[in-house]
């Protein structure tokens, strides 16, 4: 398994992670009030300003952890982070089936917005469906790894 | 999805190379041993650079690495 095909793994568990601590955090500040009244939307935006952060953070110890763990399980302390050719033909394939799926989220979200819904909403559209997107781009990468290409 | 329509001898030509490893091969070309596998087994097709270079590795003209098989309905 190439380095590229593992942080694929790494990027799923930490999508599923990230997003479940988030939408506990968010329903209870949701059920607070926070998202209501004039400060919605700069709430809002700490919300996913924080998710973000948090998304980053997690990766980059996702991969120190598991290149720890990877080193400690096989006993090689030098893996190779070679990424060639067949991955990044993957991760374009990947990339581009998100790139059409981030285009009907969108629509989504303005067709949410034409019909008076919530900055709160409109935006957990963008979010949930970006989460989704994610999780799929991953999966078709596990696919394509899986299948040769 | 797309047929890989690249056919290769690239097994024959590591068992005539003295028995070489995808390993070994895949070090040779810079490339992971996986994406050795995948162009072995036809599931994908090498850039032409790629295929200059595992050619340039047994050293035979690219040709007799590779060859392109139109679709048999």
């Amino acid at each position: 398994m190439s380095f590229h095909h593992k942080s694929i793994y790494v990027s799923l568990v930490n999508t599923i992670i990230v997003m479940s601590v988030y939408y506990w955090w968010v329903s209870g500040r949701y059920a607070s009030g926070v998202f209501e009244g004039p400060n919605a939307g700069a709430e809002v935006g700490k919300s996913l300003l924080i998710l973000i952060v948090a998304g980053i953070l997690m990766q980059i110890i996702g991969m120190i952890v598991f290149n720890i763990l990877q080193a400690m399980v096989t006993g090689n302390a030098n893996p190779s982070f070679l990424v060639d050719e067949r991955d990044r033909a993957i991760e374009l394939k990947a990339v581009k089936l998100a790139y059409h799926l981030m285009a009907l989220v969108l629509l989504l979200a303005i067709i949410a917005l034409s019909l008076g819904w919530s900055i709160f909403s409109v935006f957990h559209i963008l979010v949930v469906g970006s989460a989704f997107i994610a999780f799929v781009e991953a999966l078709t990468q596990i696919i394509l790894y899986r299948r040769g290409y | 999805m797309s047929k890989c329509l690249v056919r290769n001898n690239i097994r024959r030509l590591r068992f005539d190379a003295g028995e070489m490893t995808q390993k070994t091969l895949a070090e040779k070309t810079g490339v992971t041993r996986q994406t050795i596998v995948a162009i072995e087994n036809a599931k994908y097709a090498p850039s032409l650079e790629l295929a200059f270079l595992i050619a340039a590795v047994f050293d035979t003209p690219i040709q007799d690495v590779f060859s392109y098989e139109k679709d048999r309905k």
